[in-house]
């Protein structure tokens, strides 16, 4: 009898089992998404650089105003003294017949030098009197033919550095078996300041040195100095940069070739400028203690030549006025390139992207006028500048916009929706808009919609919409794929852009999903 | 210390053993007529019950059965989360509770408690409900919050011991509570918005699991995970009011108030995203999924993952206050409130019993709260000797009939079997339920 209730019982069970094991349809339900996927504003900085962009208030157009130097000079044309190596050899006992022994208590050389610089730019006269260097370097190397060690205290009379003459002491090995004793010394000229006048204070490129030699403690024996024996001694100056310098610079002949670029690329489609009110000037301000002769000989906007009535010839520029190192005045020529006679704005009128200059300039036209008192200072190099200022008032034709944007894959099963892409504009010409999707599937599927924005108005605001609509499904959403948006504009004459135009491109996806649980 | 299953078993059923014993030691007469000779009340229940106030079992057969859920289905079900909250949750168990004879038959005797209990408990936003039943498109412009999910489980052993004061009924015990292992996870704080025009979103989440087990790959078991138990101490018992005069009693009894000592060594996980935006500047971009995706906006993210260090939290602890008012000596009424046991909110009930004979008593409650909404209950014992009887309490019948219509606007299911040793004589009567001591 218990082995039958336990069979029911256990029957029981298995058919309980077996009920609750009944396949069932998988679990499903619809969930409905509204997620936003890209939201881009498209606006003229987008392709202007703000630096160059002026927006214009109260309804009027904006301007590129680009004011900027050509680098015509840099500081390597200030004349500075080049890599320089100055060499002497002084003779120990010219007048000794005999030799004698060193003696140890005082110096038995005691020598004033001036060392004159000679490798200054050729055939230009230039000689300096006054330098200062932002940095430098000199390499002291003594050789000696004494048969005992030396004592050597060196000293630049004429070079400072903090008010303090530049000078260094150092022992020189004694020359062995015919082989010299050789020292050598490194001092830092950051900073030094070079009286180049000379002893008598009214020469030039003279370095002034004066030196002791005396028997070195170090000697354990006396030794002897005889007429034969010298001191070789060799200054090497490098990496001499300038800071300031005064004397003559000489009568020099710079050339320069240079290039700016308004706008890197290309955006705005053949674009026509109304150029009244625009601006286009060159400028130089001469800030060195030296005349200027500029002669411009070639002025290319996009290539193409300017005609100018007055730009291309010599033009001569003043002296700075400095006084004790501070500039009291300086001399600006301006050219105004749009002048009467100039063909300037009609190389301007599909809005430029580049200016080319070249040309030369001569430094000291009129030769040494000064008397030795031209003046430079690397801090206030002359600078050709360009000013150019073009107001936004300009026809389009063609496409401003090429975007895409990724839509990552999304895994939203059985989906059925749509993909909108708003447009919202205040761009105050009509926009023309194309709008592909295309699949990361195995065919590339492309849907294509277009639409056409009416003209919005950035002032007072009053943007134009438009709405596209891809329809999707879960086969054009799961794999994603890439938006690629299209504007077009085409303007009938000159329009006025304020600069606050954009037009913003969203897009979002609406839908249902269908998830389903096994 | 990981322990496993074979000594935790070996454990319950020691501690099985020895309270049976008690109850039975307690239970020897004796022949010494002027002093309380027997044992207070024993009980032994077993209980597994389950509560929640918006998933319909029609709503939950429905996902049993499979197919496609529509919006007819759902919305019930999401009209329901009022006050912004989903809840499920209940507990299986089995305790043990008993009165030894007093000693040398004074007041006080001692008394004691056995159990074990698995606790669960689960809680939702209805936000987090219709994101993820609805999906967000019928509701952008909304903050969806999502702070306040979590589910956890987590399964307790008591014992306690303590005294029991035969004429007032006073009793207290202290409880050493062994929580063997657990799990939960939650969210503290998150939400999910969306514009109206979903041109840009912004969501912040911060959420965090932990397992009470010690995950060890070296473990030669299939499964790499060890009991990592934690013990607390708490106290637990009973103080009834009777009035000498009037048929009404006030009871308040506690249960494992008390603190929970957790090791360090638990598993947790740590998780933090956050995507924030000041809103929609006029000339620059929005917040949008390319612009995180490509990582041109800074997200918040965090992962921390470790072992938990030592810390301290509540034991579950429960607490009741009932009253009872018998108008006549076969009828009662009874209100109770409860709170504690994971519980969100308070569980009132409120209930008339009826004794037809010394044998038989039915009674039939109403309960709201707790994780449930309202709900009925009946209740009914069996009186089968002068000091025993067996009471079976079911809460929401009709919740059994589950895959039957009957069912399909119930929320919630419970089934309680006790069996009761009433007091000796010598106890004072405790009333209630309609029961009282064995004057034998």
């Amino acid at each position: 009898m218990l082995g039958k209730t336990k069979f029911a019982l256990a029957f029981v069970i298995f058919l309980t089992a077996l009920y609750s094991c009944e396949d069932s349809d998988a679990l499903s339900w619809e969930s409905e998404i509204f997620l936003p996927l890209v939201d881009d504003n498209v606006t003229w900085s987008s392709f202007v650089p703000d630096s160059l962009l002026v927006l214009g208030e109260g309804g009027e157009p904006a301007r590129l105003v680009y004011i900027g130097p050509f680098e015509a000079f840099d500081s390597e044309d200030i004349p500075a003294l080049p890599d320089t190596t100055i060499s002497n050899t002084f003779s120990m006992g010219n007048d000794l017949t005999v030799e004698v022994p060193a003696p140890e208590d005082f110096p038995f050389m005691d020598i004033l030098s001036e060392m004159q610089v000679t490798n200054l730019v050729e055939n230009s006269g230039m000689y300096l009197r006054e330098l200062i260097l932002s940095e430098g370097m000199m390499t002291f190397t003594v050789e000696s033919t004494v048969d005992g060690i030396i004592d050597l205290s060196y000293s630049l009379t004429s070079v400072t550095v903090d008010g303090v003459a530049v000078g260094f002491d150092m022992s020189v090995p004694a020359a062995e078996g015919g082989v010299n004793g050789i020292a050598t010394a490194n001092i830092d000229l950051t900073g030094a300041v070079f009286d180049m006048t000379g002893v008598d204070g009214s020469s030039e490129n003279m370095i002034n040195s004066s030196f002791t030699v005396m028997n070195s403690p170090l000697n354990s024996d006396i030794f002897y100095i005889s007429n034969l024996d010298s001191l070789n001694v060799k200054l090497e100056m490098q990496n001499m940069m300038l800071d300031k310098a005064r004397g003559y610079f000489g009568n020099v002949e710079l050339d320069f070739g240079t290039e700016v670029s308004l706008i890197d690329t290309v955006p705005v489609p053949n674009p026509i400028l109304d150029l009244e009110g625009a601006i286009a000037k060159i400028r130089i301000d001469n800030t060195i203690g030296a005349d200027l002769r500029l002669n411009f000989d070639t002025l290319l906007v996009d290539g193409e030549s300017v005609i100018h009535p007055t730009l291309y010839g010599a033009h001569d520029i003043s002296r700075a006025q400095w006084i004790d190192g501070t500039l009291l005045n300086y001399t600006t020529l301006e050219i105004d390139l749009g002048e009467s006679g100039s063909n300037i704005f009609d190389l301007m009128e599909t809005f430029p992207e580049k200016f080319r200059m070249a040309g030369s300039a001569q430094i000291n036209p009129y030769g040494d006028i000064s008397f030795g008192n031209d003046y430079a200072d690397v801090d206030y190099i002359p600078d050709l500048e360009l000013e150019v200022e073009i107001p936004f008032r300009m026809g389009l034709d063609g496409v401003v916009l090429e975007e895409s944007y990724a839509i990552d894959p999304m895994e939203f099963p059985n989906f059925d929706g749509r993909l909108l892409i708003d447009l919202t504009s205040t761009f105050p010409v009509e926009v023309i808009a194309d709008v592909s999707y295309v699949v990361n599937d195995i065919d590339g599927t492309i849907v294509s919609v277009d639409t056409e924005l009416d003209a919005g108005s950035s002032y007072p605001e009053m943007p134009a919409h438009a709405l596209l609509i891809i329809p999707l499904n879960q086969a054009i959403i799961e794999p994603g794929g890439n938006v690629f948006v299209n504007l077009t504009v085409r303007t009938d004459g000159a329009q006025t852009f304020t600069g606050y135009e954009n037009i913003r491109v969203q897009v979002r996806i609406e839908g249902t999903q269908l998830i389903e649980v096994e | 210390m990981i322990v496993n299953f074979k000594t935790v078993f070996s454990y319950l059923i020691a501690c099985f053993v020895f309270s049976a014993t008690a109850i039975a030691s307690s239970s020897v007469p004796t022949n010494d007529s002027t002093k309380v000779k027997r044992g207070g009340d024993a009980s032994f229940s077993v209980w597994a019950n389950q509560s929640g106030n918006v998933l319909s079992t029609g709503f939950v057969s429905s996902l049993a059965q499979g197919g496609f859920i529509g919006h007819d289905i759902l919305d019930p079900v999401l009209e329901a989360h009022k006050g912004g909250m989903g809840y499920v949750g209940g507990s299986v168990g089995w305790e043990q509770k008993w009165s030894a004879r007093p000693f040398k038959g004074g007041k006080w005797a001692l008394c004691g408690s056995l159990g074990s209990e698995l606790l669960y408990d689960a809680r939702w936003t209805s936000d987090m409900f219709e994101l993820i039943f609805y999906g967000n498109g019928g509701h952008t412009g909304r903050v969806d919050v999502l702070s306040g999910t979590g589910v956890r489980m987590a399964e307790f052993n008591k014992f306690g011991i303590g005294l029991e004061n035969t004429k007032t009924r006073q009793r207290l015990e202290v409880s050493l509570v062994q929580r063997l292992a657990g799990a939960e996870w939650s969210i503290p704080y998150g939400y999910f918005w969306v514009s109206e025009n979903a041109d840009s979103l912004d969501t912040y989440l911060q959420t965090e699991a932990r397992l009470h087990a010690v995950y060890d790959t070296t473990l030669t078991s299939n499964l790499p995970l060890g009991f990592l138990p934690a013990y607390g101490i708490g106290i637990s018992g009973s103080l009834p009011l009777a009035s000498e005069t009037l048929p009404i009693r006030f009871e308040i009894n506690f249960s494992d108030l008390g603190i929970l000592f957790e090791p360090g060594g638990s598993s947790v996980a740590w998780f933090q995203e956050g995507i924030a935006t000041t809103g929609l500047p006029v000339l620059g971009d929005s917040l949008t999924w390319e612009s995180v995706i490509e990582g041109d906006i800074s997200t918040d993210s965090l992962l921390f993952t470790g072992t938990s260090v030592s810390r301290m939290s509540l034991l579950p602890y429960r607490l009741s206050a009932n009253f009872i008012y018998e108008p006549s000596p076969n009828v009662m009424i009874e209100l109770e409130v409860a709170s504690g046991g994971w519980m969100p909110e308070p569980l009132y009930t409120a209930g008339v019993g009826w004794m037809p004979s010394d044998r038989i008593a039915f009674g039939v409650q109403a309960k709201y709260g707790g994780w449930g909404k309202m709900r009925p209950a009946v209740w009914a014992q069996w009186r089968f000797s002068c000091r025993r009887m067996l009471v079976v309490e079911i809460e929401d019948p009709m919740g059994f009939f589950i895959g039957n219509e009957l069912s399909d606007f119930t929320y919630n299911r419970g089934v309680t079997f006790r069996l009761e040793r009433l007091s000796g004589n010598g106890w004072a009567a405790k009333g209630g339920r309609l029961k009282s001591t064995c004057k034998r």
